[in-house]
């Protein structure tokens, strides 16, 4: 397998992949209202 | 891979509450019908044949004791999450270019157009993802071993989707066209049964219930560079409707190969006579055209060979994913929008799958890379980096559905006022206010503080 086709094809899909689990755990532990210096929302 | 997209899109989900315009009043006539049964036959008199549809409200209105955003987004997430599973189960990874063409093939599931209108919103019940669910599931029984469960498998799931939607006749269409090209998992007479079905249904549907097509006074559509009101259909096209019915069918096909036009709307084109045309619409066209071009490349290398009758599996699940698409756009003859096109989206993904597989292996299995290779190797990492924009932008929506939702709440009580339809009873009142207090217990990020740059671009038309 070339591994610029890997690149071309496969790397911007596992890229946003690996974004979205990123998103989701920060999302869980309520990371982004703790960067913006904001209380986390009650449940 | 497959997991973390799922979970996602069940988390984006899962933060929209119910809806007001779509969901409450079936959720309050639910409450009005004593039972599961007669929900399901007191619907059949009804403008459409769908008492699956009805019923299955019913029964989840039952179920939930109270919790009514509990069981609806409960069974739209289960929805989501057997969509993902058959999916994957569809297209049997195998290969090292299997595992490239995946987060691709992934990407084009989700990004699509189509997919949007299958989780942003809920009837209560998404009944379009029911459909897509079905078909999936028809084409792995197709795959399977085989069986006789697999051909009552086969016929429950025809029955099902039928009854929920006219575009459960579909699962006719993929059963049919799989064990046509090779697939035996359903027998020879399991597919003799479904077609008895599908003429039992026909039967039933017009000589008997007198149940009929939809007509063009029903609802607006799209047509040309905008959008024409029911009276305005009527008066163009009640003499000779057909014309409008091949532009239906065709705006619905092409919408799903081109990302355009969308609703029957070509929005793209009037917005490039204007040179106002946004990067979203850009990226959206882009990433179809090169990978539908992908899709058309497979099936002319491939046609030499099916014509000598050698065809194996990829080939079978792309002329499948082609008879879906068709099949699909000539249901929507009556009118066109992206939501009645999901189930033709997904098996789109499906031949994006297949064809990018073997267009990978094909070019790894080449000496030296040539010029033409370099083109083909940058329209491919265009169309990838297409469809991620256009995954990220499906979550983007989400949320911003989210928060639009949860806004519609504060007003529900004038809505239903002016809809006519506020609950005459004690009852009636009470789910209101619990769906009413669930929502507003939610906090949706509000759209105006994320992804500012997004919105500057226009990236998510």
């Amino acid at each position: 397998m070339k591994r610029w086709v890997v690149l071309c094809v496969g790397l911007p899909g596992t890229l946003v992949i690996v974004g979205l689990a990123a998103w989701l755990v920060a999302s869980w532990l309520g990371l982004p209202f703790a960067a913006a210096g904001l209380p986390r929302p009650p449940p | 891979m497959t997991a973390i997209m799922a979970i996602a899109v069940c988390d984006s989900l899962a933060r929209i509450p119910v809806q007001v315009t779509d969901s409450l009043v079936p959720i309050l006539q639910a409450q009005q019908t004593s039972s599961i049964a007669s929900a399901f036959f007191g619907s059949l008199g009804a403008a459409y044949l769908r008492p699956m549809r009805i019923a299955q409200i019913q029964a989840l209105f039952e179920f939930s004791n109270g919790h009514y955003f509990l069981a609806y987004k409960a069974f739209h997430i289960a929805l989501v999450i057997a969509c993902f599973v058959l999916f994957l189960l569809a297209i049997d990874v195998g290969t090292a270019g299997g595992l490239v063409a995946l987060p691709f093939a992934l990407t084009v599931l989700v990004g699509l157009h189509t997919f949007r209108g299958m989780v942003w919103e809920a009837y209560p019940i998404n009944h379009f993802l029911e459909i897509a669910v079905f078909c999936l599931l028809a084409l792995v029984l197709a795959k399977s071993r085989g069986g006789w469960w697999v051909d009552w498998a086969a016929a429950l799931t025809f029955v099902m989707a039928s009854l929920t939607l006219e575009s459960g006749l579909l699962v006719w269409v993929v059963i049919v066209t799989a064990w046509t090209v090779g697939f035996r998992g359903v027998s020879k007479r399991g597919v003799i049964a479904l077609t008895g079905l599908l003429a039992v249904y026909f039967l039933v549907r017009f000589p008997y219930l007198g149940t009929g097509a939809p007509t063009l006074a029903e609802r607006s559509s799209g047509f040309g560079f905008g959008r024409l009101e029911p009276d305005e259909l009527v008066r163009r096209f009640e003499a000779w409707p057909y014309g409008f019915y091949a532009y239906n069918v065709a705006s619905s096909l092409i919408s799903v190969l081109l990302s355009e036009p969308r609703g029957g709307t070509w929005a793209a084109l009037a917005d490039l006579s204007m040179r106002r045309v946004s990067p979203g619409t850009i990226v959206n066209v882009m990433s179809s055209v090169i990978t539908t071009a992908v899709v058309g490349w497979f099936i002319l290398t491939r046609v030499r060979t099916w014509r000598a009758s050698q065809i194996d599996d990829p080939d079978r699940i792309c002329v499948v994913s082609v008879a879906v698409l068709v099949a699909n756009a000539a249901m929507s003859y009556g009118y066109t929008k992206d939501e009645i096109m999901s189930p033709g989206g997904v098996f789109y993904a499906l031949a994006a799958f297949v064809a990018m597989r073997e267009l990978v292996a094909g070019i790894g299995r080449q000496p030296r890379a040539r010029w033409r290779t370099a083109v083909c190797g940058l329209a491919l990492a265009a169309a990838a980096t297409g469809w991620a924009v256009r995954t990220v932008g499906l979550h983007y929506q989400m949320q911003t559905m989210a928060f639009a939702v949860r806004n519609e709440w504060v007003y529900v009580d004038d809505w239903l006022a002016r809809q006519r339809v506020a609950p005459a009873t004690a009852e009636g009142t009470q789910i209101v206010n619990t769906l009413r207090n669930d929502a507003l217990a939610r906090a949706p990020v509000n759209p105006y503080l994320q992804a500012q740059a997004a919105r500057a671009l226009r990236l998510f038309p």
